[in-house]
């Protein structure tokens, strides 16, 4: 039911100038996915250098143009190319925890400076909710209901399946939902 | 809050949130919303998620934008890559230019060798023009002599001859030669036979099969 993606053969036309020496044609690629990038980086527990992790996506992401064959949208493999990033980091950051013998890290640890600074906000039950779900599960539901993408589009970030995806999705809600009820 | 029963409403829930669905299917949608206390709850919790998102910070598009390196264009690629490319786009020059080389080459050594070059000129005589004559032509089926694998000096024979361009070209007259540059200059490509220099083996080896057979 989904009307499909748009401004698709946009991002194709502003490739294909940045391509033929185009600077500004990178930069309105920029401006046009560098915030969904940073809300998506902040929704998933990034905390700190978000705009040096975006800068590092789209760095990657250009220098390897090439193999952006457009089966997805760039959106989507923009997003791919982050959700990669992040978890280097996190592997990273877990061995520094482990080097400084802090205690073992699990799911719910990871994203515990992201509560407390969620907590600073106007903390929300629903947020709360959100926060306690696996991490799995909260970036499943981040990509669907914060940036609207369809399972299709997060099953390519995820490296999983569209059904896998849709499975994750409703398990999420159904705990939120729990969890908002309690 | 319960789930709805409709599958197909809570599946589009999602898009209908985030604009993603056609005009048609967004009236639709919003019919059935109006009238499900479930999709209502459902879609007032997707927007508590997101008003209650962690804010990021604001992007500075240009500052991300000054970081990536420009395409590659055809002036940055690497001097010995375009000189790939370039003999690529010459690849039938080139050939023509090997082979007029070749033959110069070899008639200035034999006529630098043609005192002292006798018994290899008479080896050479015995297989005339093995590298000029066309594979197929009846001259040259005549003019190379049946290798015998049983007999040694045959071999060898016919191993010189094969590997002796001087031999072949010192027997052309310096008319002939003049005639064969001009022609490989007018070539675009060399002619299928010139590779059979070594098809003498070949013929050692068709023989050997032939013997065999036999």
């Amino acid at each position: 039911m989904t009307s499909g993606s748009q401004g698709e053969d946009t991002d194709r036309e502003l490739i294909e100038r940045w391509k033929a020496g185009d600077s500004r044609a990178a930069t309105e690629l920029v401006s046009r996915h560098a915030d969904a990038l940073a809300r998506f980086a902040v929704s998933s527990g990034e905390r700190s250098d978000i705009e040096e992790l975006v800068q590092d996506t789209f760095v990657r992401a250009f220098s390897s143009i090439d193999s952006f064959r457009g089966e997805s949208t760039l959106r989507t493999w923009l997003f791919t190319i982050e959700r990669r990033l992040m978890l280097d980091r996190r592997r990273s950051e877990k061995r520094q925890r482990a080097t400084v013998s802090v205690s073992p890290s699990d799911a719910v640890t990871e994203f515990d400076a992201l509560d407390t600074l969620v907590a600073q906000e106007a903390e929300s039950r629903v947020r709360k909710a959100v926060n306690s779900l696996s991490p799995t599960q909260r970036e499943v539901f981040t990509l669907r209901v914060e940036q609207g993408m369809s399972y299709k589009e997060i099953a390519e970030i995820a490296g999983t399946t569209e059904g896998a995806a849709r499975v994750h999705y409703h398990n999420a809600m159904r705990a939120v939902k729990e969890s908002v009820r309690e | 809050m319960n789930d709805c029963l409709n599958v197909e409403a809570r599946e589009a829930l999602p898009d209908l949130f985030n604009g993603r669905l056609s005009d048609l299917d967004t009236a639709t949608m919003n019919a059935h919303v109006e009238s499900c206390a479930d999709c209502r709850a459902e879609l007032a919790l997707m927007r508590e998620a997101r008003s209650s998102a962690p804010i990021a910070p604001r992007m500075d598009a240009a500052m991300i934008a000054s970081a990536i390196r420009p395409y590659p264009s055809a002036s940055a690629i690497p001097a010995h890559r375009q000189r790939t490319s370039i003999f690529g786009r010459m690849g039938t020059l080139r050939i023509a230019a090997a082979a007029v080389l070749i033959a110069a080459g070899g008639w200035i050594v034999s006529s630098t060798t043609s005192d002292t070059a006798a018994p290899a000129r008479q080896t050479a005589n015995a297989t005339p023009a093995t590298t000029a004559v066309p594979e197929n032509s009846p001259s040259r089926a005549a003019s190379t002599p049946p290798a015998s694998p049983t007999n040694p000096s045959t071999v060898r024979e016919t191993e010189v001859a094969s590997l002796s361009l001087v031999g072949s070209t010192a027997d052309l007259s310096d008319a002939d030669l003049e005639q064969l540059v001009a022609d490989l200059d007018g070539m675009e490509t060399l002619p299928s036979e010139e590779p059979q220099a070594i098809t003498i083996t070949d013929i050692d080896i068709e023989t050997d099969n032939d013997s065999t057979d036999r």
